[in-house]
């Protein structure tokens, strides 16, 4: 995290679980970013960036993909990787590196 | 002449773009096109304080979003 503040970023965590569950994470990974909980109403925040599971056949049906915003300074969305697969994550590296190249920070 | 130094001036300048052109297509990241303001929300933190879009204004912003899959 150091590396982002460093340019000047902030790095916010979105999910689908419930704040309790979020909680007990963030304390057993010890995570220091801020975590905001997308459980309530109904999930529309990640509909909104369309960044839920919308097949029904899904195990993981309503929960968030594995995504990726960012945003310049006033709020405008310049870059998105919005994942298939959960399982394949940027490394930091890759991320600091998206988020100078794009020009937000 | 003066043209010369205008087309190569132009040229040198496209050179510039080209090479700060970001780089993506190994992180698969795409451009959002066209770019557009993000949705605002309101979601609690962690302490239950309501956090806003609007909170983050004047900084770059990372959402990254996951779940526990």
């Amino acid at each position: 995290m150091p590396q982002f503040e460093a340019m000047g970023a902030q790095v916010v965590g979105v999910s689908a679980d419930a704040p309790g569950t979020l909680g007990a994470f963030q304390k057993e990974n010890n995570i220091s970013k801020q975590i905001l909980a997308a459980d309530w109403p109904r999930r529309e925040m990640l509909q909104k960036y369309d960044a839920m599971v919308t097949d029904e056949k899904s195990p993981v049906f309503r929960y968030a993909k594995r995504a990726y915003f960012i945003l310049d300074k006033s709020g405008t969305v310049k870059y998105m990787k919005v994942m298939d697969n959960p399982t394949v994550i940027l490394s930091a590296d890759e991320v600091i590196k998206a988020i100078k190249d794009s020009g937000a920070a | 002449m003066r043209s010369l130094l205008v087309t190569a001036v132009a040229v040198a300048l496209v050179a510039t773009a080209a090479a700060a052109a970001p780089d993506f297509a190994a992180l698969k990241v795409q451009p959002y096109e066209p770019p557009k303001a993000a949705p605002e929300f309101s979601l609690p933190d962690l302490d239950g304080k309501t956090v806003r879009l609007a909170d983050f204004r004047g900084k770059a912003l990372l959402l990254f979003f996951w779940a526990t899959w």
